[in-house]
Protein backbone atom coordinates (compact mmCIF):
# COMPACT_ATOMS: atom_id res chain seq x y z
CA UNK A 1 0.00 0.00 0.00
CA UNK A 2 1.49 3.27 -0.76
CA UNK A 3 -0.21 6.90 -0.66
CA UNK A 4 -1.41 8.51 -3.91
CA UNK A 5 1.52 9.39 -5.75
CA UNK A 6 2.43 12.88 -5.68
CA UNK A 7 0.15 15.18 -8.61
CA UNK A 8 -2.96 12.97 -7.95
CA UNK A 9 -3.93 13.62 -4.08
CA UNK A 10 -5.19 16.67 -3.45
CA UNK A 11 -3.28 18.67 -0.69
CA UNK A 12 -4.78 17.34 2.69
CA UNK A 13 -5.98 14.51 1.55
CA UNK A 14 -4.97 10.87 2.70
CA UNK A 15 -5.96 7.97 0.08
CA UNK A 16 -4.85 4.49 -0.22
CA UNK A 17 -6.26 4.63 -4.18
CA UNK A 18 -3.18 5.08 -5.89
CA UNK A 19 -4.24 4.86 -9.82
CA UNK A 20 -1.57 1.88 -10.28
CA UNK A 21 -3.50 -0.98 -8.69
CA UNK A 22 -1.26 -1.73 -5.83
CA UNK A 23 -4.10 -1.29 -3.37
CA UNK A 24 -5.43 -4.94 -2.37
CA UNK A 25 -7.43 -6.59 0.24
CA UNK A 26 -5.39 -6.82 3.41
CA UNK A 27 -3.38 -3.73 3.42
CA UNK A 28 -3.38 -1.32 5.77
CA UNK A 29 -1.50 2.73 6.54
CA UNK A 30 -0.98 2.25 9.92
CA UNK A 31 -0.49 6.16 11.21
CA UNK A 32 1.58 5.66 14.81
CA UNK A 33 2.97 7.44 17.15
CA UNK A 34 4.85 5.54 20.43
CA UNK A 35 6.79 5.76 22.87
CA UNK A 36 6.42 9.65 23.39
CA UNK A 37 6.06 10.06 19.59
CA UNK A 38 4.56 12.81 17.96
CA UNK A 39 2.67 12.41 14.22
CA UNK A 40 1.10 15.76 13.54
CA UNK A 41 -1.01 16.06 10.24
CA UNK A 42 -1.81 19.73 10.44
CA UNK A 43 -3.38 20.04 7.03
CA UNK A 44 -5.04 16.73 6.78
CA UNK A 45 -8.85 17.23 6.37
CA UNK A 46 -10.10 13.39 4.66
CA UNK A 47 -8.72 10.10 5.56
CA UNK A 48 -10.37 8.07 2.24
CA UNK A 49 -9.98 4.28 1.93
CA UNK A 50 -11.40 3.72 -1.61
CA UNK A 51 -13.38 0.14 -2.82
CA UNK A 52 -10.23 -1.65 -3.77
CA UNK A 53 -10.93 -4.20 -6.37
CA UNK A 54 -13.60 -1.79 -8.05
CA UNK A 55 -11.14 1.00 -8.19
CA UNK A 56 -8.40 -1.39 -9.35
CA UNK A 57 -9.91 -2.27 -12.73
CA UNK A 58 -11.54 1.24 -13.24
CA UNK A 59 -7.65 2.51 -13.28
CA UNK A 60 -6.39 -0.71 -15.56
CA UNK A 61 -9.38 0.01 -17.87
CA UNK A 62 -8.34 3.34 -18.66
CA UNK A 63 -5.26 3.47 -17.35
CA UNK A 64 -3.17 1.11 -19.50
CA UNK A 65 -0.02 2.80 -20.88
CA UNK A 66 0.38 4.13 -17.18
CA UNK A 67 0.18 0.72 -15.48
CA UNK A 68 2.78 -1.06 -18.38
CA UNK A 69 4.95 1.54 -17.27
CA UNK A 70 4.87 0.18 -13.98
CA UNK B 1 -1.16 12.02 17.83
CA UNK B 2 -2.54 15.56 16.23
CA UNK B 3 -4.98 15.84 12.82
CA UNK B 4 -6.67 19.34 13.45
CA UNK B 5 -7.51 19.77 10.58
CA UNK B 6 -9.26 15.77 10.01
CA UNK B 7 -13.13 16.30 8.82
CA UNK B 8 -13.98 12.94 7.33
CA UNK B 9 -12.53 9.89 7.69
CA UNK B 10 -14.85 7.13 4.96
CA UNK B 11 -13.54 3.71 4.80
CA UNK B 12 -15.52 1.99 2.21
CA UNK B 13 -12.79 -0.71 1.51
CA UNK B 14 -14.80 -4.11 0.42
CA UNK B 15 -12.70 -4.94 4.49
CA UNK B 16 -12.84 -1.97 6.16
CA UNK B 17 -10.06 -2.22 8.41
CA UNK B 18 -9.83 1.57 9.68
CA UNK B 19 -9.32 2.85 13.77
CA UNK B 20 -7.98 4.68 15.73
CA UNK B 21 -6.57 3.25 19.20
CA UNK B 22 -5.11 5.07 22.14
CA UNK B 23 -3.56 3.27 24.86
CA UNK B 24 -0.32 3.21 27.21
CA UNK B 25 -0.59 7.17 27.82
CA UNK B 26 -0.98 7.89 24.22
CA UNK B 27 -3.18 11.19 23.26
CA UNK B 28 -4.84 12.28 19.83
CA UNK B 29 -6.43 15.32 18.13
CA UNK B 30 -9.42 15.13 15.72
CA UNK B 31 -10.87 17.73 17.32
CA UNK B 32 -12.87 18.26 13.93
CA UNK B 33 -13.79 15.51 12.65
CA UNK B 34 -17.13 15.43 12.58
CA UNK B 35 -17.99 12.40 9.88
CA UNK B 36 -16.89 8.61 9.96
CA UNK B 37 -17.61 5.63 8.12
CA UNK B 38 -16.66 2.30 8.92
CA UNK B 39 -13.80 3.23 11.68
CA UNK B 40 -13.68 1.30 14.71
CA UNK B 41 -12.44 3.09 18.15
CA UNK B 42 -10.22 1.93 20.98
CA UNK B 43 -9.11 3.09 24.43
CA UNK B 44 -7.59 1.71 27.45
CA UNK B 45 -4.94 2.60 30.22
CA UNK B 46 -6.56 5.16 32.22
CA UNK B 47 -6.91 7.00 29.20
CA UNK B 48 -9.74 9.05 27.62
CA UNK B 49 -10.77 9.36 23.75
CA UNK B 50 -13.25 12.06 23.15
CA UNK B 51 -14.34 13.03 19.53
CA UNK B 52 -16.15 16.30 20.33
CA UNK B 53 -17.33 17.50 16.83
CA UNK B 54 -18.23 13.43 15.65
CA UNK B 55 -21.96 14.02 14.88
CA UNK B 56 -22.89 10.84 12.50
CA UNK B 57 -21.28 6.91 12.35
CA UNK B 58 -21.93 5.05 9.41
CA UNK B 59 -20.82 1.37 9.25
CA UNK B 60 -19.00 0.39 5.99
CA UNK B 61 -20.97 0.47 2.22
CA UNK B 62 -18.93 -2.25 1.11
CA UNK B 63 -19.75 -5.24 -0.63
CA UNK B 64 -18.65 -7.83 1.24
CA UNK B 65 -20.29 -9.06 4.58
CA UNK B 66 -18.76 -10.66 7.44
CA UNK B 67 -17.06 -7.52 8.75
CA UNK B 68 -17.13 -6.05 12.60
CA UNK B 69 -16.97 -3.10 13.71
CA UNK B 70 -16.01 -1.96 17.44
CA UNK B 71 -16.04 0.81 19.69
CA UNK B 72 -14.08 -0.77 23.20
CA UNK B 73 -13.59 1.46 26.23
CA UNK B 74 -11.41 -1.21 28.31
CA UNK B 75 -11.31 -0.46 32.60
CA UNK B 76 -12.17 2.28 34.30
CA UNK B 77 -11.35 5.65 33.92
CA UNK B 78 -10.51 5.13 30.25
CA UNK B 79 -14.07 6.64 28.64
CA UNK B 80 -14.30 6.51 25.18
CA UNK B 81 -16.81 10.27 24.81
CA UNK B 82 -18.68 11.08 21.26
CA UNK B 83 -20.80 13.69 23.14
CA UNK B 84 -21.55 15.26 19.68
CA UNK B 85 -23.15 11.71 18.17
CA UNK B 86 -26.61 11.83 17.51
CA UNK B 87 -27.19 9.04 14.92
CA UNK B 88 -25.64 5.97 14.23
CA UNK B 89 -26.20 3.98 11.29
CA UNK B 90 -25.58 0.66 11.24
CA UNK B 91 -23.55 -2.23 8.35
CA UNK B 92 -25.55 -2.58 5.42
CA UNK B 93 -23.91 -6.06 4.64
CA UNK B 94 -24.47 -9.25 5.77
CA UNK B 95 -22.82 -10.35 8.95
CA UNK B 96 -22.16 -7.86 10.17
CA UNK B 97 -21.82 -5.80 13.51
CA UNK B 98 -20.91 -2.69 15.27
CA UNK B 99 -20.10 -3.60 18.61
CA UNK B 100 -20.33 -0.64 20.89
CA UNK B 101 -18.55 -1.95 24.17
CA UNK B 102 -17.91 -1.35 27.61
CA UNK B 103 -15.25 -3.49 29.40
CA UNK B 104 -13.83 -4.05 32.81
CA UNK B 105 -15.02 -0.97 33.92
CA UNK B 106 -14.81 1.22 31.00
CA UNK B 107 -17.02 3.73 30.26
CA UNK B 108 -18.95 4.75 26.51
CA UNK B 109 -20.71 7.69 27.02
CA UNK B 110 -22.88 9.00 23.80
CA UNK B 111 -25.24 11.77 25.48
CA UNK B 112 -26.54 13.08 22.34
CA UNK B 113 -27.01 9.62 20.76
CA UNK B 114 -31.10 9.83 19.10
CA UNK B 115 -31.24 7.18 16.59
CA UNK B 116 -29.88 3.56 15.91
CA UNK B 117 -30.53 2.65 12.42
CA UNK B 118 -29.76 -0.50 10.51
CA UNK B 119 -31.08 0.78 7.38
CA UNK B 120 -32.74 -1.88 4.17
CA UNK B 121 -29.28 -3.10 3.16
CA UNK B 122 -27.87 -5.49 0.26
CA UNK B 123 -29.77 -8.39 2.11
CA UNK B 124 -31.12 -9.48 5.10
CA UNK B 125 -28.99 -11.78 6.72
CA UNK B 126 -27.67 -11.15 10.18
CA UNK B 127 -26.40 -7.84 10.76
CA UNK B 128 -27.03 -4.68 13.35
CA UNK B 129 -25.54 -2.72 16.09
CA UNK B 130 -25.12 -4.38 19.52
CA UNK B 131 -24.20 -2.72 23.04
CA UNK B 132 -22.34 -4.68 25.94
CA UNK B 133 -21.56 -2.86 29.10
CA UNK B 134 -19.61 -6.48 31.27
CA UNK B 135 -18.11 -6.39 34.18
CA UNK B 136 -18.55 -4.11 37.26
CA UNK B 137 -19.03 -0.10 36.56
CA UNK B 138 -18.67 -1.21 32.85
CA UNK B 139 -21.13 1.48 31.11
CA UNK B 140 -22.52 2.14 27.93
CA UNK B 141 -24.49 5.96 28.75
CA UNK B 142 -27.26 7.24 26.32
CA UNK B 143 -29.35 10.50 26.82
CA UNK B 144 -32.11 9.96 29.19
Amino acid sequence: MELRRQGRQPPGLISTDDHYGSVNHNTFLNIESVAGGTVDLPAVTQILVLPDLIIWRVAYEFLPTASTAQ
Amino acid sequence: MNLPALTDWNDMGNTSGSSITIRNSGAVNFDNFTSAIGVSLYVADGLTLTLPALTTFAANRGVNGGHTWNWRATGPAAPLDLPALTTINGPLDHNAFLNIESVAGGTVDLPAVTQILVPAGFNHLARGVRVLADGVDSVVIFPR
